[in-house]
């Protein structure tokens, strides 16, 4: 197995102004000032690195929502599998972090019981990928999730194509998705995987923070999970 | 001591026809302006409005009255003692649970499975968490489950802990686990007969906890053993049908 880790480049840190928020909303503020938090990453080798995912905040609705995340690399060929056994027909956002561990209560800072999209942000870190209709970029493809109730997703990229997209400027810095240092590949051992959305009909509190200007209950994370390399 | 428990279970192991389908365990007739509840066996809820009442007779149609024809079954009472494990030996046995659960698998599928596989590996008796919500509750929350249940292991401390792999990334202590799950984190009703929740719980509660032994599959076997009709082995049957419903082939 291949062992050689390798850094987030921090210099573009630097660019970020501390509090930023440019989106409307306040999604934004310390994703990528927290970034020393997850820098590890190990550049992915071929096999499957597998997750559950698990709810996040179990009390949003009355269905408690489940499922699993498989990235499975053959070479140059990534393929993305997700599932979410859910009865909420909302787009899910879903994306691949840099961060290590998924959110819990103890995250909850602002005790209103629910791990919002700052929350959980904060522990996540940044976006490497959009798990989005092209994971060859992250702009491609920008902003279309599959959709519940009983969300399946399935795509495939080129691990060459989503390292080159990595490596390009980032034109965005005050955003929360990353870009990575020249030559440094991408990872996904011990990466988490997040999605959000549950329905308008769920009672949620005033004080979740949300993504841009995007309605709380579709900022809302419901699950997560962390993937582990299983072959 | 484990030789015997595997030739008991390759003897019992035939012909048994534990209930294992997802059929209508009972329906819940709601009051003006309250949805009607059709109760699965698998825990799943289904909410029925008012004025869908063909749809609630169709349901009614499929209610069957438990039949006890499982051999195994045996008119004594139960003695069932959990192992006592060690705090560092119940993250191991977390570590060990199967991870694979396929689309829309059932708790009680899941845990007899987590159950069974570490019963098998290490010879350790668990007991089940079984977690029932009252209608006013599901109800009120438009909760869309009535039960859940998890494997659950004793400590050499005597504390009890779940470990709920599909919705909890460590094992939890017994209230840890049902305040999960219950919003209102109120005390459970622990004192009482399953039969006597089932045909009508008080509901001014929120929920009953119970602690069964591994054995047990789904609330159909506590009421069977209420019956005085007590289930102490495992059933081959039921372990492969739910295993077959609930994780990958192949995944054990």
């Amino acid at each position: 197995m291949k062992t050689n880790k390798l850094i987030v480049l921090l210099a573009l840190l630097s660019l970020v102004s501390c509090g930023k928020d440019s989106g409307g909303g306040s999604s934004k503020s310390g994703a990528k000032e927290t970034q020393s938090a997850f820098m590890e990453l190990v550049e992915a080798t071929p096999g499957t690195y597998y997750g559950v995912l698990r709810p996040v905040n179990f009390h949003s609705n009355g269905f408690i929502p489940y499922g699993m995340a498989t990235f499975t690399l053959k070479e140059d060929q990534l393929q993305v599998s997700t599932t979410m056994d859910d009865d909420q027909a909302v787009p899910h956002r879903q994306t691949l972090h840099l961060g290590t561990r998924c959110p819990s209560l103890s995250d909850d800072t602002n005790g209103d019981g629910f791990i919002d999209y700052q929350e959980a942000q904060a522990v996540v870190g940044p976006v490497l990928v959009p798990l989005d209709n092209d994971l060859n970029s992250q702009k491609a493809g920008e902003d279309v999730f599959p959709r519940g109730p009983g969300m399946t997703y399935n795509k495939t990229a080129s691990l060459q194509k989503i390292n080159t997209d990595l490596w390009q400027a980032d034109e965005d810095p005050s955003d929360n998705v990353i870009k990575l240092e020249n030559n440094k590949g991408i990872g996904f051992e011990n990466r988490v995987v997040l999605i959000h959305g549950t329905t308008s009909g769920s009672q949620l509190p005033s004080s979740l923070a949300s993504y841009k200007d995007e309605e709380a209950n579709i900022s809302l994370p419901v699950v997560c999970g962390v993937l582990k390399k299983i072959d | 001591m484990r030789t015997f428990m595997l030739i008991a279970f390759l003897i019992f192991s035939h012909g048994v026809g534990a209930e294992t389908e997802d059929g209508v365990h009972s329906i819940v007739k709601g009051k003006a302006g309250e949805p009607h509840l059709v109760k699965f066996n698998s825990g799943v809820v289904k909410f029925i409005e008012q004025g869908e009442e063909e749809k609630l007779a169709a349901f009614e149609k499929q209610i069957k009255k438990p039949i006890i024809q499982n051999k195994m079954l045996l008119l004594e009472p139960s003695e069932f003692e959990p192992t006592p494990v060690s705090d560092a030996e119940i993250k191991n046995i977390f570590s060990r649970m199967n991870p694979y659960m396929s689309r829309r698998s059932e708790c009680s599928d899941r845990a007899h499975v987590w159950a069974w596989d570490e019963f098998r590996k290490s010879g350790t008796k668990s007991e089940k968490a079984f977690l029932f919500l009252t209608n006013a509750y599901i109800v009120r929350n438009r909760y869309k489950w009535w039960y859940h249940v998890a494997p659950m292991y004793t400590t050499t401390s005597g504390q009890k802990m779940v470990l709920d792999y599909q919705f909890l990334d460590r094992p939890v202590t017994f209230t840890e686990w049902k305040n999960t799950f219950v919003f209102s984190k109120r005390e459970c009703v622990t004192e009482f007969k399953f039969l006597d929740y089932d045909t009508g719980a008080d509901q001014s509660q929120d929920c009953y906890t119970k602690a069964e032994p591994m054995y047990y599959f789904i609330p159909l076997d506590i009421a069977s053993h209420e019956r005085g009709q007590t289930k102490t082995t495992w059933t081959e049957f039921e372990v492969n049908a739910s295993r077959s419903r609930a994780f990958f082939k192949g995944s054990n």
